[in-house]
């Protein structure tokens, strides 16, 4: 069989350019508006990726639109009207988990600053694994509200990392050094000021870790490669995005839990020797105060969501109508 | 009004497959030949591993269509893909009365919502005065849609009118090009 079919000829940009991007990234790609440059055309790339979080409590589904702009620019040779450069496919691919990268450091960022004010309770001690990371902040509180004020030469002989994160301590004020010979590390009035409202030495240590990590989590996992504390972060930043992303706490199960850390996370590898078993990392969240449990599902803390809440009118997201 | 003889539910970027193996399957069955390689019986456990292999195909900004033909010569079957700009519905419409259900590409959210998203693709199996009748892979269980024909117009333009054809091999398709009304804005 023969026939005819009327098409469009690709004598514009905008045409040229979705006609490559359906030929090579797919229909969730689309052109933004051409640029005129010169001998050639500039069109910008842009993609659609749906989101979708689901309540399993309730069984409800939401599905989002995220509009991720500049994920790649296509030039188009203006006197030939044809392509010249286009990126390809895993460009557009990298590209676009570097935008969802950026979504989700804007949560994490959000989440651990939350995470680390007083008012929120969280119990750091219940994060086991992170402690053994974190040794040097707790014995080093520990022993300043105990009035025991150990040297800089001392600290200095157990290591330079020890070191290093006393000087964390030092740097939010909570801890200094004398200027007298030896010079020894002494609680300032700020740490008695927060000791007095706590009232109790576990309690203190927790608030002053909280602002450790809240204001140095990238300096301790970059610069001094204390990574324990990352599973915690990635798995209950997953659940808060998707809470927030939602517009109210959801319930879901471990298993769900463990899926949207991998989708959230994904190209973003796990540091080495912190992988370790979901049950564990879901048990001490709930034990410090940061998820819940809602009989067989996990959900999460209306004090740190209430926080967060805010962040949802910063996605690049619509909502998509579900059932037509 | 064309038949397709199964419809396939999906989701998310996953349409286009589902959309894509309807067509197969409606050829399967309405063009008995020696060359197809697989089972007529549409529900066997085959016709499963050709869609799950089809959705190997989707990435994350979609199922470029260049892989719908790799995907076609991989099974080895007797049909031939094209993606097409087509001029205006009057194409669909010929599609259609030629028995060559088109998989058309359109803005599902401007459609309903007004509002830019995504490209959805649906397969056209009929169309009245008024209406293109639509099988609609993420409309389980009812499948069947019905586009208000001057709505689906604009939603489809927002997408250049594109369109994927599946055809068996022994088809020829030939091209009239119309060129742009706009072209002196590009000038």
């Amino acid at each position: 069989m023969r026939f005819t079919l009327n098409v469009q000829k690709l004598d514009n940009p905008y045409r040229v350019a979705y006609n490559r991007i359906l030929k090579h990234y797919g229909a969730g790609s689309y052109p933004q508006e051409p640029r005129d440059e010169d001998d050639h055309w500039t069109v910008p790339v842009g993609v659609h990726i749906q989101s979708r979080v689901i309540d399993e409590k309730t069984e409800t589904e939401r599905v989002f639109t995220f509009n991720l702009t500049n994920i790649g620019k296509i030039i188009i040779k203006k006197s030939t009207m044809t392509i010249e450069r286009a990126p390809s496919l895993a460009s557009i691919g990298r590209s676009i988990l570097q935008k969802r990268a950026e979504i989700r450091q804007a949560v994490e960022k959000d989440l651990i600053k939350v995470l680390g004010e007083p008012e929120v309770k969280v119990k750091f001690e219940a994060l086991k694994f992170a402690q053994t990371g974190l040794q040097p902040i707790y014995r080093t509180i520990n022993r300043l509200l105990l009035q025991d004020y150990p040297t800089y030469l001392e600290l200095e002989e157990i290591g330079r990392h020890y070191l290093e994160q006393v000087a964390l301590v030092v740097n939010l004020g909570y801890a200094k050094f004398t200027e007298d010979q030896p010079s020894k590390l002494v609680s300032t009035n700020k740490l008695m000021e927060l000791y007095s409202q706590m009232r109790n030495i576990e309690e203190t240590t927790d608030a002053v870790l909280g602002l450790v990590i809240a204001n140095y989590y990238y300096e301790l996992l970059k610069d001094m490669r204390i990574a324990q504390f990352v599973p915690y972060v990635r798995a209950s930043t997953s659940y808060y995005g998707d809470a927030v992303q939602f517009g109210k706490l959801i319930s879901i199960s471990k298993r769900r839990l463990r899926d949207n850390v991998r989708e959230y996370y994904r190209g973003a590898p796990m540091p080495t020797r912190v992988r370790f078993a979901y049950p564990t990392i879901i048990r001490e969240l709930v034990d410090a105060n940061i998820l819940e449990y809602d009989g067989d599902y996990i959900t999460g803390k209306e004090t740190i969501f209430e926080r967060l809440i805010d962040l949802r009118n910063t996605f690049p997201m619509t909502e998509q109508p579900y059932g037509l | 009004m064309i038949d397709l003889p199964k419809k396939i539910s999906a989701t998310g970027n996953d349409c286009l497959v589902a959309s894509v193996l309807m067509v197969c399957m409606y050829w399967r069955k309405s063009r008995q030949s020696p060359r197809w390689n697989i089972a007529d019986n549409l529900d066997d456990q085959e016709w499963d591993k050709v869609y799950q292999k089809g959705l190997g195909y989707v990435k994350m900004s979609g199922m470029p269509t260049n892989n719908i033909k790799w995907f076609l010569n991989t099974l080895n079957f007797p049909l031939d893909s094209r993606l097409e700009l087509v001029e205006d519905t009057r194409q669909l419409t010929n599609l259609l009365s030629l028995n060559i259900p088109p998989i058309v590409i359109y803005d599902r959210d401007y459609l309903i919502r007004s509002v830019h998203g995504i490209g959805h693709a649906v397969v056209l199996v009929d169309k009245t005065e008024e209406m293109f009748v639509s099988i609609d892979p993420s409309l389980h269980p009812k499948y069947v849609y019905k586009l208000p024909k001057t709505d689906f117009e604009e939603a489809w333009k927002f997408k250049q009118n594109a369109t994927v054809i599946i055809y068996p091999k022994s088809y020829k398709i030939r091209h009239r090009e119309i060129p742009s009304t706009t072209l002196q804005k590009w000038m």
